[in-house]
């Protein structure tokens, strides 16, 4: 699960266990080095939302006053489980075509 | 998902390995950080993450942990087994020692 942030509005303290992956053409993982924890997903791409982050929700220590709004890729998940409630759900293209990778 | 110990092996790739607890370790790619599995040593079989499987039809999810640790909104559209934190605890960390 991962939360939207704009760019610039998060700032890392130096560290040598940040690890950065580059999981596409369009954008990087940061994880850490030490015990696998996602950190986020960034966009890299040029464009109007270059720098978005997807910060990992799991790296927060306080959750409280989050929603859970939307679910992206949704034509990859696999069949076997699914999360109750209801929200967005947007398929691979959906989200391509959102982010004009098309 | 829980294989046994037999029947797994990570044959490529750059493995990181750490202990995540008294009773467990995690695997993990030290190439891109995805989860491979989590191992509680007593449990004997290593719990493969489901994310890391190429196929994953017929799989179910039947148990949940650190239920009452749930971010708010979220939860599984399934009736599976679930397990508190206390109770999680109670079953997989290694009962006090007389001195403590």
């Amino acid at each position: 699960m991962g939360i939207q942030v704009m760019r610039d509005g998060v700032t890392f303290q130096p560290t040598k266990t940040l690890a950065i992956y580059e999981s596409s053409e369009w954008a990087e993982r940061g994880f850490c080095i030490s015990c696998g924890s996602s950190i986020f997903w960034r966009l890299v791409a040029e464009g109007e939302m270059e720098g978005v982050f997807s910060i990992a929700a799991g790296a927060l220590d306080d959750m409280s006053g989050l929603a859970f709004d939307a679910e992206v890729y949704i034509d990859h998940k696999p069949d076997s489980y699914a999360f109750a409630g209801e929200r967005d759900r947007l398929t691979e293209t959906e989200v391509l075509e959102m982010a004009e990778f098309q | 998902m829980g294989v046994p110990t037999t029947e797994f092996a990570v044959t490529e790739g750059d493995l990181g390995i750490v202990k995540s607890s008294e009773w467990a370790e995690r695997g993990f790619c030290r190439d891109c950080g995805s989860n491979i599995y989590y191992f509680a040593f007593d449990q004997g079989t290593p719990s493969v993450a489901l994310g890391s499987l190429d196929d994953t039809v017929g799989l179910r999810p039947r148990n949940q942990f650190f239920v009452d640790k749930r971010p708010e909104g979220f939860a599984l559209g399934a009736e599976t087994k679930e397990m508190t934190e206390a109770e999680c605890m109670a079953f997989f960390a290694p009962p006090e020692g007389e001195n403590t």
